[in-house]
């Protein structure tokens, strides 16, 4: 008796029209949240519908499997995507994440999360940071002179003299400064020779004068002009290849650890995950990591290989036999 | 030329001309791997990082799949179609900007090659499957269509969506993993990664109508071109509207 409403409530929860009326619901949930500020992923109806979701996946799976009409390989989709759900609730139930930021030298085991301190259960000590920098990017000029009509690109190196086409302007570029910085004493340095801040000192000869005038890649707001007539604005977009923390992790113990944390190479220690997520140009030897403990990544990555078992095994099994379906 | 050749095959029924196209959409896919190799080996990284590079691939995969359509259907015009489609993209990828450039730092990974290869391989499957279900839909309208030949067009393209699908599903959940190694989460609902989940779920939804529902022909083609329509905004529309992560151009 009591297993005959059980069936009768599984054929209920598993029904393929409920399945597609949420799948559908879940779509344009989902593509909402892509336009708009409110967070719907994390909002409690989206979660509903995935737990609505995850029933009656569970329910025609368990219908299937009582039934032998499941082919293995949906089966085992289904079942990888419900272990990656449960990798999912795990991982937020049991997990945390904050960002630990560091200068060079400094050590810390206070990480923060939605505005709460945390502590990791080690220390880590920044050794160095470094910034590898693309330096073919190309320095570009686009130039307009007003009286001319003209407006153009010019491709320029440091040293060299360019003629505006269809001008009488010549463009020297008299210096450049990788990452200029204002000095009171100084004047004008480079802090150092990473492009974080790159700026031209350019002379521009127009009708036997010439103008002295700076230009910045980073802020074309800042450039001073004598001459109206004729308008520049810099752009170095010079990228970082690489970037890297070097850290000691310091245990309990008094036991140390060294390792280079690099985007797509993080440091596992103690079930924690060390990920380099964030650098700053304007605060060299700063760097940004991110701390995970999630010991639903595991189970999420178990579902995910699941999940590909299973509809690699589905084709198979349709290519393999002569079907018209 | 493969398209003008295949079409011309189909009309005039004639094997020679017919033959001369196959012929030219393998010259002009085997052509494409060779760039691809190139310019792989020119920059040192595999070819896949930007929307220049994307856009040869997808011609390549595009032009596969409608190779092995050709070669195993025989259905007529849907070859030829989807040898236009190859083209287009090969195309409109000799028009954006093709200069190389270093990889930026999360791009730098194997799970790159097995990641985007196996999108690329899926969408260009689809853009076959999206090519057949528009082809039956029309056909549909014909008066006089033969049913026999509109039902095995429906099969070719559920055919191709079948193949695309673990390929879609490779690709999305290796991005997890990726992104799990790279960023920390394997999944941050970045409008990338949503985008490609619901076109996943729109695909898992139309093997579902056809499997469980029974769903065939109009209504089935309806289902794969609004996949498709999913498919161009999750690979063009998110970098040119939303942003975000994964805004590579």
């Amino acid at each position: 008796m009591t297993e005959r409403i059980l069936i009768k409530l599984l054929e209920k929860t598993a029904s393929v029209r409920l399945g597609v009326v949420i799948l559908v619901l879940i779509i344009a949930a989902s593509i909402a949240g892509t336009g708009t500020a409110y967070d719907v992923y994390h909002s409690w109806w989206f979660a509903v519908l995935l737990g609505m979701f995850g029933a009656n996946l569970v329910a025609c799976t368990a219908l299937g499997i009582i039934r032998g009409t499941t082919r293995v390989g949906s089966l085992i989709t289904h079942i990888g995507i419900l272990v990656v759900l449960a990798g999912v609730i795990a991982g937020s139930i049991l997990g945390t994440r904050g960002i630990l930021s560091l200068e060079a030298g400094e050590v810390s085991d206070a990480f923060t999360t939605d505005d709460l301190t945390a502590r990791l259960p080690f220390k880590v000590r920044l050794e160095e940071f470094r910034i590898d920098w693309d330096r073919s990017a190309p320095h570009l000029l686009h130039v307009g002179v007003m009286d001319a009509g003209v407006r153009t690109s010019i491709k320029v190196e440091p040293g060299s003299t360019y003629d505006v086409p269809g001008t009488d302007y010549r463009i020297e570029v008299s210096r450049f400064v990788a990452d200029l910085l204002v000095d009171r004493e100084q004047g004008i340095i480079s802090r150092s020779d990473n492009p974080a801040n790159p700026a031209m000192l350019l002379l521009i000869h127009h009708a036997g004068e010439t103008e002295k005038r700076w230009v910045f890649s980073a802020h074309p707001e800042f450039s001073m002009s004598k001459d109206g007539n004729i308008d520049i604005i810099y752009r170095h977009d010079a990228k970082p290849l690489d970037f890297a923390s070097r850290v000691t992790i310091l245990d309990k113990d008094g036991s140390t650890t060294s390792a280079i944390i690099k985007v797509n190479q993080p440091k596992k220690h103690r079930g924690w995950s060390i990920y380099q997520t964030s650098f700053d140009v304007a605060r060299p030897g700063w760097t940004g990591l991110e701390v995970v403990y999630d010991p639903g990544v595991a189970i999420v990555f178990l579902g995910i290989a699941l999940m590909n078992l299973g509809v690699f095994l589905v084709l198979h099994r349709r290519f393999s036999k002569s079907a018209t379906r | 030329m493969a398209t003008a050749a295949l079409l011309a095959g189909d009309i005039f029924r004639n094997r020679l001309v017919r033959f001369f196209g196959i012929a030219a959409l393998f010259g002009g896919t085997v052509a494409t791997v060779v760039a691809i190799i190139l310019r792989w080996l020119a920059t040192g990284h595999p070819p896949l990082s930007n929307l220049h590079e994307s856009f040869v691939f997808i011609g390549f995969a595009t032009g596969l799949a409608a190779l092995v359509v050709e070669l195993t259907f025989r259905t007529r015009l849907v070859g030829a179609a989807s040898a236009l489609v190859a083209v287009l993209a090969l195309g409109y990828a000799s028009v954006l900007d093709s200069s190389i450039r270093p990889l930026m730092p999360a791009l730098k990974s194997n799970w790159l090659i097995i990641h985007v290869t196996s999108y690329f391989l899926g969408y260009g499957a689809l853009a076959v499957a999206t090519v057949a279900s528009a082809l039956q839909l029309a056909w549909s309208f014909v008066p006089g269509a033969d049913p026999s030949s509109l039902k095995r067009i429906d099969l070719l393209a559920f055919r191709l969506v079948l193949l695309a699908f673990p390929l879609l599903t490779l690709g999305l959940t290796t991005g997890a993993v990726w992104a799990s190694f790279a960023w920390g989460r394997y999944w941050g609902w970045d409008p990338k990664e949503t985008w490609s989940l619901v076109t996943w779920l729109v695909y898992a939804l139309y093997l579902h109508l056809r499997a469980m529902r029974g769903w065939r022909g109009r209504r089935m083609a309806v289902v794969a071109l609004v996949g498709f329509v999913f498919v161009l905004f999750t690979f063009l529309g998110v970098n040119f509207f939303v942003g975000g992560l994964h805004s590579y151009r």
